[in-house]
């Protein structure tokens, strides 16, 4: 018996290192945003550490490579996002060992959207305003004005919101919560359940 | 240790999940009604062991415990670690539903291999359960680290480059599996020697 009471709380403690940071594990996170004409990924194992030196590439729809690289030490790659629109990115970390996370970057993310329709019926457009233009060539300056404003105030915007947008990717990441945890064990305790039950309908 | 998916080539992918198939098959067919609950706890403790995060090495790594899973399931293993890792890959998106073949030969043979070499030692004083537990523990760590590199390699990757990257990774992993595998098997063995496959044997020899 004493053995017994020597044992039991060396059980307690690896009960006790068992049950710790249930938040932690090895699956690879990462995530993009986009700040202006740059797109930033951060990459991390779910316990929170950086991958370094994992190779990094972003794939069109089509399973062309645009740019490949390697990350950082804080985990982290930054490129400039493509001109013309290549449909919905999708971004691939190879941490070594077989671990792989990827990340889908849309393609209205990198290519705001009045770009995007003003390149499809640029055309109509611009023949559209210059009428107006021509007729009273005093508006040409504070149209020209306007236009630079609008680059300020996008350029202001986005550096607002990139902090937000990266949050936004962060929080947009799959996490483990312990529902799931529970529901894990839930679902084992059921095929137990099965199992016995189906044992003891042959015997 | 979870490969992940669309690393791998499909031969692999389809060499390994008809492997595991008649592993689950035998292991399934070996599974006595008396020892389905035990199964399924052990499968509950491997389901919860990967979110260990163990914070020491050039790479986070978690908990594996199949050294312990093949020491107490035996053959049993095998169907045990594959449901943990269906609920990880449906769950926690470790691995993924088309690497669960080869995940659960990397996790499961290395432990029913210690398994067996645990079954061919019946009758040992508590002591030496510890030690022996405390080696197969930490090998089956190890074993899984080399069938890894192995897979990693079938798809294309130098061996040695996978192998070296993966054992020295889970060197210090392998480690703390020996003494939890150490901890808890010798505990068993104290307290209720009959849940380890060997009982019958010892019980025998016993009387």
């Amino acid at each position: 018996m004493h053995k017994i009471f020597r044992i039991t709380p060396c059980a307690v403690v690896v009960a006790c290192i068992l049950s710790l940071s249930p938040a932690h594990a090895h699956r690879v996170n990462v995530f993009c945003w986009v700040e202006g004409k740059t797109i930033h990924c951060q990459s991390s194992f779910a316990g929170g550490d950086p991958v370094q030196n994992g190779e990094l590439s972003v794939r069109t729809p089509s399973g062309e490579t645009l740019i490949s690289g390697k990350t950082d030490k804080q985990g982290k790659f930054s490129f400039s996002a493509p001109d013309a629109d290549q449909g919905d990115l999708r971004v691939t970390v190879q941490a070594g060992m077989g671990h792989k996370g990827a990340w889908p970057i849309k393609s209205g993310e990198y290519i705001p959207e009045n770009e995007k329709s003003g390149k499809s019926n640029g055309d109509k457009t611009q023949t559209g305003k210059e009428n107006p233009k021509k007729s009273m060539p005093a508006d040409a300056f504070s149209t020209a004005n306007a236009d630079r404003l609008q680059a300020v105030v996008q350029n202001a915007l986005q550096k607002e919101l990139a902090p937000v947008k990266k949050e936004l990717a962060r929080l947009r990441q799959d996490r483990i919560t312990p529902q799931d945890i529970l529901s894990g064990l839930g679902y084992i305790l059921g095929l137990m359940g099965i199992a016995l039950y189906f044992k003891a309908k042959k015997s | 240790m979870h490969i992940s998916e669309g690393v791998l080539n499909w031969p692999v992918l389809a060499g390994g999940a008809a492997i595991a198939v008649l592993g689950v098959y035998v292991g399934l067919k070996k599974l006595d009604t008396s020892r389905i609950p035990q199964t399924a706890i052990m499968a509950s403790a491997f389901f919860v062991a990967s979110l260990i995060h163990v914070p020491i090495g050039p790479a986070s790594m978690h908990l594996l415990l199949n050294g312990l899973m093949g020491i107490v399931l035996g053959w049993a293993c095998i169907p045990a670690i594959l449901v943990a890792l269906v609920l990880q890959a449906l769950l926690f998106q470790f691995g993924g539903l088309t690497v669960l073949g080869v995940n659960t030969i990397i996790m499961a043979f290395p432990a029913l291999a210690c398994g067996l070499v645990f079954q061919c030692f019946p009758n040992r004083s508590p002591r030496q359960v510890a030690g022996l537990s405390f080696i197969l523990g930490s090998a089956a760590v190890l074993g899984s680290a080399l069938l890894a590199a192995a897979a990693l390699t079938l798809s294309g990757q130098a061996f040695i480059n996978a192998a070296r990257l993966l054992v020295l990774a889970h060197l210090p992993v392998s480690g703390i599996e020996g003494i939890i595998t150490a901890v808890a098997a010798s505990f068993i063995y104290r307290i209720k020697p009959e849940i380890l496959p060997l009982r019958e044997r010892t019980h025998a020899q016993n009387i």
